[in-house]
C-alpha cells in the first residue's frame, strides 16, 4: 500500500510541476460579484456551487505543460447551478485585456447529477461547457469566441434559447448513447456549426435553431458511421440545395455519412426565453 | 490524515488529470524538417486531420532527416513524411521496398500509401501504436494521393509569402474538398 501511495503521489508532483493550485468545493459554496480561478476549482461529488447573476468569473492564462491550451478549469463533480439573469448575466471568460480562444481550458460537468446554467456568457475558452455522464439544462446562455463553444457526450442535456457564435466548433459532440433536445437556438458565425464527430444516432435532437453562416452549417465527423437527421431548423436558404451546400458530408465526400433534412425552416426562428418553458 | 483517505485523494487527482487531458482531446504530433516545403506538407496533414477528426494536432519541427527518424522512433512524433532523400539518408538505400522494411522492422513505422508515387515521391510514415489509435487515419491521408508534388509546393511557398501558412493550407485544402 505504501508502494502504491508513494507511486501515486509522485506522479502528480511531475504532471503539476507548474503548480497548478487545485481548490476543491466541498460543502455549499455561493459566489458573486468577481472570482479569479487560477488553477482547477473542483466541485466535488456531493457539494454544490451556486453562481449568483453578474457574477464575473476570471480564469488566469497559464499553461504549465506548454499544449498552447490554458490550464485554468472549472470542474464539476457535484451540481452546478448558474443563475444568471437578463441584465445580469454570469460570465466565465480569460483574466486579460484581449480574450481569445484557449486561454482557459473549460468549464466541465463531468459525472454530475445535474447542472443548471442559465444566462452565462462562456468565452476564451477551449471548450465553452462540456458536459459528459451528466444530467444538464441549459438556457439563453452564449458562447463565443472558443475552440468549442459547447461540447458533450454521454450526456441528457436540454438546451433552449442560446446562442453559439464566433468559435471553430459551435456545437461539438461525440452522442455515445447522449439523449435531449437542443432548440431556439441560433448557430452562426463558427467555422462549423454542429460537428458530430463519432458515435451518434439521432438520440439528440436539434429542432428550430437557425443554423446559419457558419462557414459549414454541418460537418459530419470521420468517424460518424450513421446519417443523421438535422430536420425542423433554418439554415438560411429556402430550398434544398442552397442548404446542401453549407454541409460538408456525403455530398462532398463519399466516405463520410449524410445529413439527412425530410423537412426544414424557411423562415429564421425567432428566439426568446419564453420559447423554453 | 489516514493513509486511505490521502491514497483516495491522491487517486482523485490522477483521475481528473487524465479525465481533463481525454477531454481536451488527444494530440497528434506531426514531425517535419525544418525546410518550407516541409513544413507546408507538415501543415497540410496537421490540417487536414485536425478539421476531419476533431482531433488536436500539434507539429513539431527538426532539421535533421536523423533526428526526426529517432523522434518518430522514440514516440516523440506521431507521423512524418519522407521523400527518396529522407530515405537515402537514414538507410542509405535507394529501393523503396528495402527502406519500407527497415522502416517496419527496425522502427516500428508503417508507410502507409504513397501521397505521391512519381519522382517527387511522398509518403506519410506513422508509428504503429499511432495507427492502433487512430485507425482512420490511413484512409484519411489517402485523399491527399496525386495532389501535392514539387510544382504545388512550389506555388503553395508563393502563398504563403503572400497570405500565411495558416490561410495557405485551408484555402488550399478546401480548394481540393478535403474540408
Amino acid at each position: 500500500m505504501k508502494k502504491i501511495l508513494f507511486f501515486l503521489l509522485f506522479i502528480p508532483s511531475i504532471l503539476y510541476s507548474g503548480d497548478i493550485k487545485i481548490y476543491e468545493i466541498n460543502g455549499v459554496e455561493i459566489w458573486s460579484g468577481e472570482r479569479v480561478i487560477d488553477g482547477i476549482v473542483v466541485v466535488k461529488e456531493g457539494a454544490k456551487l451556486i453562481i449568483k447573476g453578474g457574477t464575473k468569473v476570471y480564469f488566469k492564462p497559464f499553461d504549465t505543460d506548454g499544449d498552447e491550451i490554458g490550464d485554468g478549469e472549472l470542474y464539476v463533480e457535484g451540481e452546478i447551478y448558474v443563475y444568471g439573469e437578463k441584465d445580469q448575466p454570469v460570465i466565465f471568460t480569460a483574466l486579460a485585456d484581449r480574450v481569445e480562444p484557449k486561454m482557459w481550458k473549460y468549464v466541465m460537468v463531468n459525472h454530475s447529477r445535474y447542472a443548471h446554467i442559465e444566462y452565462a456568457i462562456f468565452e476564451g475558452a477551449f471548450s465553452g461547457l462540456q458536459v459528459h455522464f451528466s444530467k444538464a439544462k441549459v438556457r439563453n446562455s452564449i458562447f463565443r469566441n472558443n475552440i468549442d463553444g459547447f461540447r458533450f457526450s454521454t450526456a441528457n442535456i436540454d438546451v433552449c434559447n442560446c446562442e453559439m457564435r464566433e468559435n471553430k466548433y459551435g456545437i461539438r459532440y461525440e452522442e455515445r448513447d447522449s439523449t435531449g433536445i437542443i432548440r431556439y437556438c441560433n448557430i452562426t458565425g463558427n467555422e462549423v456549426g454542429i460537428f458530430p464527430v463519432t458515435k451518434a444516432e439521432g438520440k439528440v435532437i436539434f429542432s428550430y435553431n437557425n443554423v446559419v453562416q457558419n462557414e459549414y452549417n454541418i460537418r459530419m465527423g470521420e468517424d460518424q458511421k450513421k446519417d443523421l437527421d438535422f430536420s425542423n431548423n433554418y439554415y438560411g436558404f429556402t430550398n434544398e440545395r442552397g442548404i446542401r451546400k453549407t454541409f460538408y458530408d456525403r455530398g462532398r465526400d463519399k466516405n463520410l455519412s449524410t445529413v439527412k433534412i425530410r423537412s426544414f425552416l424557411k423562415k429564421k426562428v425567432t428566439l426568446g426565453e419564453d420559447k423554453c418553458q | 490524515m489516514s493513509v486511505k483517505k490521502i491514497f483516495f485523494t491522491v487517486l482523485f487527482v490522477v483521475l481528473l488529470i487524465r479525465i481533463s487531458d481525454a477531454c481536451v482531446g488527444k494530440t497528434i504530433y506531426v514531425g517535419h524538417l525544418s525546410g518550407k516545403g516541409d513544413e507546408i506538407v507538415g501543415n497540410i496533414l496537421a490540417r487536414l486531420i485536425t478539421e476531419r477528426t476533431g482531433t488536436s494536432v500539434k507539429l513539431k519541427k527538426y532539421n535533421d532527416t536523423s533526428s526526426l527518424l529517432k523522434a518518430g522512433t522514440g514516440g516523440e512524433v506521431d507521423i512524418f513524411v519522407v521523400d527518396d532523400r529522407f530515405i537515402a539518408e537514414t538507410t542509405g538505400l535507394k529501393n523503396r521496398d528495402e527502406a519500407k522494411n527497415i522502416y517496419n522492422v527496425n522502427h516500428n513505422l508503417i508507410w502507409l500509401k504513397a501521397i505521391n508515387e512519381k519522382e517527387d515521391f511522398l509518403a506519410p510514415v506513422i508509428r504503429k501504436d499511432t495507427l492502433k489509435k487512430f485507425p482512420a487515419l490511413p484512409r484519411l491521408l489517402e485523399k491527399l494521393t496525386g495532389l501535392i508534388n514539387n510544382t504545388q509546393i512550389e506555388e503553395l511557398k508563393t502563398e504563403v509569402e503572400k497570405k500565411g501558412m495558416k490561410d495557405t493550407i485551408k484555402d488550399f485544402l478546401k480548394k481540393k474538398s478535403l474540408i
